[in-house]
């Protein structure tokens, strides 16, 4: 008897399920979502994917063998091991996939390694962005059938997926990522062309910013797992030796970049906030004015042990997503617009009719928006630009539906019972070849 | 006490069988112990051995779930889908109950399960139809200049693969890099449908449906065009537009409200001015008892009133609403008819602008200035403005003339005419100013001391006639009274001299 109200909420198995509830119908079906900074792979109709594989890989270049296979150290733990000679490289490039090989062991690592299944039973669907050329759409479609040979495929564009895993047919949908930020208008699922914006402004850019604000500062870099031991200090002029591991041999640059990166990445997760408004970011930062207040140090410590209070300098890198004049690094080339610009761009582009409705339904996902008031400024800013429509930006407060967005909505989307007819199954692919994906997704 | 104890027992749900080790050293308690002086019964209560306070609850695993029959299985199985056109198996799980009605055949061996008939999403595979032309309608009715045949197919194989989702066609629009927009777009493809039906079958001709839908597909581009350039123009606001425009609805919203403010003052001071007009016929209280009934009403009606104008404060429209409808149907029909005419909105915004700040700034305070800013007027401001002081001003309406102080007398009443007509003045005033009419009361006044004067004259000259008639009988005793009243008689008749 006191069991009743749990039991009313689990079906009991004796009584059938309700049809066409939610519209799923699981097929077993796989769901890659490939990025430059993590790769994400699960099985469709869960909420979040089983496994988030570094994209990064490692490898020992050896001159005389051309091929590398079997010598690729994919994953969390191998990548981030001291080996000798190896080199740290990602096989994406301006968040498309340029080496195939790897990509290809990577995806069948994810798979066969992390999820312990045999890709040719499960349907695939594949997450690709917006921008994602057509050479690399069919590449990927051989990919599949020819190599893991998957009974069906297809796909989609993280764009749409992220609009459907916050439950919006329509939305624009501004994904900040790790090598880019991108603003993309979706209209019952289908993405906009002319409206799709990309800006290098993301967690890439965050994490050159800082090493540079580190290393103008001084601080001396050494990742956790060079360092034997560490004792705290905060003044930089006395700093007590390093004490690192001898390892025989001194690891890759590149490998210690990566070391970097992570405790880059706690600075930013704890330390980096962003300015609430645009205005009132002060101009000179080193010379601040009398009564300039809002600023709440933060302290942080670096692995060698040097302690630092963090001011107004941890406003400066994100500061710079919306603001790129402001970068501690100048960047190269043309400066690139601002996060907040690239959406009124995006909307100046639109049909005049679905503006108001695209500003209604904003949808910030991506990782490097799960930065401190990043949303409030966004918020700010747009308000600022288009002050008759009303702006809302919508944005789930769960981490991993933020982070995992993309892969959210395809686990949505390969779960569906209506989507089962659009899948490209393998008979498709022999009769008309790669180009199949063409035709068939949009 | 032992009372209590099992009370509180029974509320906390204790089983009454564990009370039982613990009821001798009670008894014992209550045999031995009295209840010092001093301390109150319920506080002497709370001493010794007590119940405990929380329940004791047993520490025991849930019970394990009873589920009612057995666990249907569930089935991995294979299933077409009729929206594909390919041969593509996919495999989902499905409960063995719901296979069987669904299968054909129910008991097959080797879990070689039949297929079933249908899969129930495959009706979700909707397409809009969109109109087809063949190449004879097209030489017939669709050339256009800037449309070659190529680009029209084009457009319509565009329009099928989006469903009519016309922002997704205009943003996938590539045709020879021709720059077409939404509305080149929507007008050659409502055009051709238009001609298309136009031509299959003639405008009369049609059903009302496909009339519809040929009405429907009329496309005005240039309209159109002008519509987005609003909508554009109204999306990209300055800030300072937007807070005018904000601004001028607020004002819009609050001459609304005080638009119905008005009307219902106004409707008030009508409800003040009319008197109720009977529509009834009077029989009803020609009897006594019509009568007191009457009174009665009327004597209620005025209680209600006088209790109303003591609780509504003006200003304050929400309980306006009862002095609105006063209870007697008599004086409730002219407020009806009179609301017709009432409505002049635009006259007293300024006044009411004032009136809604005042409200909204807290109405109370301003109204103490208001009553000390009043301006002291001199004697002849006064004069000037026709401004007067009562102590009392008698309800309802009426002429000045009405009210004023006219001597009573019924000799005034009968002979006065006459004598205002040889003064050459008017019965009735035709400007009765306050200014006439103290003068008329005065004039008035004076004529009835005349009139009294000019009886007291007869009356005397009766009498000296009489006196003279006895002096003439004999002896002059009251020749002295006579002669004093003569005198009087004239002093009294010089104001009439001096008019």
């Amino acid at each position: 008897m006191a069991s009743t109200p749990q039991m009313s909420q689990i079906l009991p198995s004796t009584t059938k399920p309700a049809e066409l509830e939610y519209g799923g119908d699981e097929v077993s079906a796989l769901v890659l979502d490939p990025g430059t900074g993590t790769t994400r792979c699960g099985f469709a109709g869960e909420d979040t994917p089983k496994t988030c594989v570094p994209t990064s890989y490692g490898i020992i270049p050896d001159p005389e063998e051309q091929k590398y296979f079997g010598k690729l150290k994919i994953g969390e733990n191998p990548i981030n091991s001291v080996v000798d000679g190896m080199e740290i490289r990602n096989p994406m490039h301006e968040g498309i996939v340029e080496n195939w090989e790897v990509a290809t062991e990577i995806w069948r690592h994810c798979i066969e390694y992390r999820l312990s299944s045999r890709v040719e039973e499960h349907p695939l669907l594949v997450t690709e962005p917006i921008w994602n050329p057509l050479k690399k759409r069919e590449k990927t479609t051989e990919i599949v059938f020819e190599d893991f040979n998957a009974p069906a495929y297809f796909l989609v564009k993280s764009a749409v997926c992220e609009s459907f895993a916050n439950s919006k047919p329509s939305a624009l949908v501004v994904d900040m990522g790790h090598a880019y930020t991108s603003v993309t208008p979706v209209i019952d699922g289908i993405p906009l062309r002319k409206g799709s914006e990309r800006t290098p402004l993301a967690g890439q850019h965050l994490t050159t910013q800082l090493r540079h604000q580190f290393t103008e500062l001084g601080i001396r870099m050494a990742p956790w797992l060079t360092l034997k031991s560490k004792t705290t200090y905060t003044d930089l002029t006395a700093a007590p030796p390093l004490r690192t591991k001898d390892f025989g041999f001194q690891p890759h640059q590149s490998f210690l970049d990566l070391q970097q990166d992570r405790f880059i990445h706690e600075f930013k997760e704890c330390v980096s906030e962003t300015w609430p408004e645009s205005k009132t970011f002060p101009a000179d930062i080193n010379n601040l004015p009398d009564n300039f207040r809002g600023i709440v140090d933060k302290a942080f410590e670096f692995p060698d042990g040097y302690q630092r209070r963090f001011g107004i300098d941890r406003f400066l890198a994100p500061e710079s997503l919306f603001n790129p004049s402001v970068s501690p690094k100048p960047l190269s080339g043309d400066l690139p617009k601002g996060i907040a610009e690239m959406i009124k761009d995006s909307i100046d582009h639109l049909d005049a009719d679905i503006r108001a409705n695209m500003l209604n339904n904003i949808v910030v996902v991506g990782g490097t928006s799960l930065l401190y008031r990043i949303n409030e400024r966004l918020n700010h800013e747009l308000m600022t630009m288009f002050p008759g429509p009303r702006v809302k930006i919508h944005s789930p407060g769960q981490i991993p539906e933020r982070k995992y967005s993309a892969w959210l909505g395809g686990s949505i989307l390969a779960s569906c019972g209506a989507f089962h007819q659009l899948w490209i199954s393998k008979q498709e692919y022999d009769e008309v070849g790669a180009n199949i994906i063409e035709r068939r997704a949009k | 006490m032992s009372g209590t104890v099992t009370d509180v027992r029974d509320v906390l749900g204790i089983d009454p069988g564990a009370l039982e080790p613990r009821q001798p050293p009670l008894k014992k308690q209550r045999t031995v112990e009295k209840r010092p002086d001093g301390i109150t019964r319920e506080l002497y209560a709370l001493l010794g051995e007590n119940a405990p306070p929380v329940a004791v609850v047993e520490h025991r695993f849930k019970d394990k779930p009873k589920f009612l029959g057995s666990v249907a299985p569930w089935r991995e199985q294979t299933f077409k889908n009729p929206a594909r056109k390919d041969e593509l198996e996919l495999k989902h799980w499905v409960r063995q109950s719901s296979l069987q009605e669904n299968a054909v055949d129910g008991e097959q061996d080797g879990g070689q399960q039949p297929l079933p008939l249908d899969y129930q999403f495959a009706r979700f595979n909707i397409r809009v139809n969109i109109l087809e032309y063949s190449d004879a309608e097209y030489d017939a009715v669709l050339k256009d200049d800037d449309w070659s045949r190529q680009e029209t197919d084009y457009l319509f194989n565009l329009i099928a693969d989006y469903d009519l989702r016309w922002v997704v066609i205009a943003d996938r629009y590539e045709f020879e890099g021709k720059d077409r927009t939404m509305e080149d777009l929507k007008a050659r493809y409502y055009s051709v449908c238009r001609n298309v039906m136009e031509m299959r079958t003639p405008v009369t001709m049609m059903s009302a449906e496909e009339g519809a839908l040929y009405n429907a597909m009329h496309y005005n581009k240039e309209q159109e065009v002008e519509r987005k350039r609003i909508v554009h123009m109204q999306l990209y606001r300055t800030p300072a537009e937007v807070e005018h425009e904000q601004h001028l609805i607020a004002e819009l919203r609050r001459i609304h409200d005080s638009h119905q403010q008005l009307l219902e003052e106004r409707e008030e001071l009508f409800n003040r001015l009319d008197y109720p007009q009977s529509t009834g016929s009077i029989a009803a209280y020609q009897g006594s008892q019509g009568l007191a009934t009457l009174a009665q009403n009327i004597l209620n009606s005025d209680r209600n009133k006088k209790r109303k104008s003591i609780v509504v404060a003006p200003g304050q429209p929400a309980e306006k609403e009862d002095t609105k409808a006063p209870p007697t149907a008599s004086a409730a029909s002219p407020t009806i008819s009179r609301q017709g005419s009432i409505a002049e909105p635009a006259r007293a915004h300024g006044h009411q602008r004032t009136e809604s700040t005042a409200s909204a700034s807290g109405a109370t305070p301003l109204k103490d200035k208001n009553k000390s800013n009043i301006k002291q007027l001199s004697k002849t401001e006064e004069a000037q403005y026709n401004l007067s002081h009562h102590e009392k001003l008698q309800p309802g309406v009426f002429f000045r003339t009405m009210k004023m102080n006219l001597p009573k007398a019924n000799s005034f009443i009968n002979k006065s005419p006459a004598i205002m007509a040889e003064l050459n003045i008017p019965q009735i005033l035709s400007m009765p100013t306050s200014k006439t009419c103290a003068k008329y009361e005065i004039l008035a006044k004076e004529i009835a001391a005349l009139m009294d004067i000019r009886k007291q004259l007869e009356k005397v000259d009766q009498e000296t006639r009489v006196f003279k008639a006895q002096e003439a009988m004999g002896g002059d005793r009251s020749k002295r009274s006579a002669s004093v009243l003569s005198d009087a008689s004239r002093s009294s008749k010089r104001p009439k001299k001096e008019k």
